[in-house]
């Protein structure tokens, strides 16, 4: 790592207790600007927990989060958000009960500073909203679902519309939790391109488990165990890794 | 573009529809009946923002109703007679009581939302209640007078007539249904419905969705409040029912009635609400059980309220349609 390496999102010391279970144990990372960085980690390693701590949908019990070296621990999630942090879910949470258009307009409206105290102006409207809706549908090659109930959809493009969204939401930092869970072996493929696409234009961390995608694509992976930091490298360093190993493929 | 323009003519068409049925609503009905179903169908529109847009359950909304009954009322009992600026006052007390009792509820959802909006209902019921020099207690408040609009050119406007009050029930109806409808469509609209839907995910777009909440919370009361004037001036008494948690249930169960998915549907609910209400209380005493067991045949067989039994008829008329091909 040279020192024109900028880190863009960084957590020190972070800590969350859920009752007398500490799930993220004083965990220090850092994401470079414009890499992909996987986390990989058996069930129960607080991966997910990290993101939520990092987005702030939770709020850590110790530790600090800086996002471009200024202190972000005690802001909002949607604030955090406005200052280009977008993240999907690894439970789908796409609006079942709208068009694939309006969810993804829905957050390319807020990408354009789109104010939601407009009350008598159409939805759906505003030119550059709609022109970034359309990028983010075409990107993933959900054009032709357009005008569908969201709900209609298979679960495999429901995975992709939620990629779609986070994506319309014209983030600098992108936080993929699980993206190809539950995807047959054509939609992993899929995503894994698209995923490839987006590298350095994003800095992207991502929650996989899928060995193929995590090491086909990955700048840096760092492995968790438990709440902390068991490993952290390239793709061939940790797959030459003893301790990552017995951790999660089970020696 | 061709389809907004097919949108904005079928607009149009059910725009013309609904002024017409409201025109002809005294004709079927007595007059009065016909201002209350009006009355009520403002109140639940505007619940039915919280409700089927925002999916907040707020069972406090009498409250506000409440609000802007007594507000106005007693500035119309104690002799003055200006009725736009009665009606301001009505949407004001409505919405400051609902920015209170917003900002103290809309941070918790579900059960505990309900409970809460629930509570601050009981505690201004109790507040009205008590502060009987101002409110007359449990007599209710008496010797509203309806207030006059003064038009340049024009002259007064009175509305003692019964069918003076209706049309002027009539334009109010109509401003708050399209002003409701516009906002439903708008990004705030949209907004509310995404949170409403997921409420994590829209904060993470980058939306303060509480804030958002509360603005519709607060919308939504001071149009409550404005109903609520109506109904003072409508009997020239605010009785202390109207702000009983009683009244914020009906007006729950007339959106649930008639259905969430458009303002239609909250209307439709209002005027069968009170048109069962005067059916069943002729017939028996107890009649509310009777009103209790037509909610609950409502919610088991029709989830979607009256709007879904048109869809299914409509449905299944196109089905036969198909048939006999």
């Amino acid at each position: 790592m040279t020192s024109q390496d900028h880190i863009v999102l960084a957590a020190d010391g972070l800590s969350k207790r859920f009752g007398g279970n500490t799930v993220v144990d004083r965990l220090s990372i850092s994401f470079v600007n414009g890499r992909l960085h996987s986390i990989l980690g058996p069930n129960g390693a607080g991966k997910t927990t990290l993101f939520n701590l990092l987005t702030k949908d939770i709020s850590p019990d110790g530790g600090t989060i800086r996002l471009d070296g200024s202190d972000v621990t005690r802001l909002s999630p949607d604030r955090i958000a406005r200052r280009g942090v977008a993240r999907s879910y690894q439970i789908s949470s796409v609006y079942l009960d709208m068009s694939v258009r309006d969810n993804i307009w829905v957050a390319a409206y807020r990408a354009h500073g789109g104010n939601p105290l407009v009350f008598w102006r159409k939805a759906g409207g505003y030119s550059e909203a709609r022109a970034l809706a359309d990028a983010c549908l075409e990107r993933l090659d959900l054009t032709c679902f357009a005008d569908t109930a969201t709900k209609e959809l298979s679960y495999g493009d429901q995975r992709l519309l939620e990629i779609a969204v986070t994506l319309a939401a014209a983030p600098r930092i992108i936080l993929l939790d699980e993206p190809t869970a539950g995807l047959s072996r054509k939609e992993t493929e899929r995503v894994k391109q698209v995923i490839a696409t987006l590298k350095g234009a994003f800095s992207i961390i991502m929650i996989e488990h899928n060995m193929g995608v995590v090491m086909d694509i990955s700048d840096e992976i760092t492995v968790m165990n438990r709440g902390t930091v068991l490993a952290h490298g390239g793709p061939d360093d940790i797959r030459g890794n003893k301790s990552v190993q017995e951790a999660y493929f089970g020696s | 573009m061709p389809k907004g323009g097919a949108l904005a003519a079928a607009d149009i068409v059910r725009a013309a529809a609904m002024v017409a049925a409201v025109a002809a609503l005294p004709l079927v009905i007595p007059v009065n009946i016909a201002t209350e179903v009006l009355i009520y169908g403002i109140f639940a529109m505007a619940t039915n923002l919280l409700v089927g847009t925002a999916g907040l359950y707020s069972f406090g909304q009498a409250a506000f109703f409440g609000a802007g009954g007594y507000v106005a009322g007693y500035f119309l009992a104690q002799g003055f007679v200006s009725l736009p600026l009665a009606l301001l006052l009505a949407g004001a007390g409505g919405g400051v009581l609902a920015a209170l009792i917003g900002a103290l509820s809309i941070r918790r959802t579900g059960i505990y939302f309900m409970m809460l909006t629930f509570a601050f209902n009981q505690l201004v019921f109790y507040v009205i209640y008590s502060w009987q020099s101002v409110t007359g207690g449990e007599d209710g408040l008496a010797g509203i007078r309806r207030g006059t609009i003064e038009l340049p050119f024009l002259g007064t406007l009175k509305f003692d007539d019964n069918r003076a009050f209706y049309a002027l029930a009539a334009v109010l109806f109509l401003v708050s249904m399209a002003i409701l409808i516009r906002m439903t469509r708008s990004p705030f609209g949209l907004v509310l419905d995404a949170a409403r839907q997921n409420a994590r995910r829209t904060t993470s777009l980058g939306y303060s969705v509480h804030a958002l909440q509360l603005a519709a919370f607060v919308i939504a009361g001071v149009i409550s409040g404005i109903a609520g004037a109506l109904f003072g001036m409508l009997y020239r008494i605010m009785p202390i029912d109207a702000v009983h948690w009683t009244g914020s249930a009906y007006v729950v169960f007339m959106v649930l009635i008639g259905g969430q998915r458009s303002m239609l549907g909250p209307v439709l609910g209002a005027a069968i609400f009170i048109w069962l209400q005067g059916l069943f209380s002729l017939v028996w005493t107890r009649w509310p059980l009777l009103l209790g067991l037509f909610v609950i045949v409502v919610m088991i067989y029709l989830p979607g309220g009256l709007l879904d039994l048109f869809a299914r008829v409509s449905a299944w008329r196109s089905r036969l349609r198909e048939q006999r091909r």
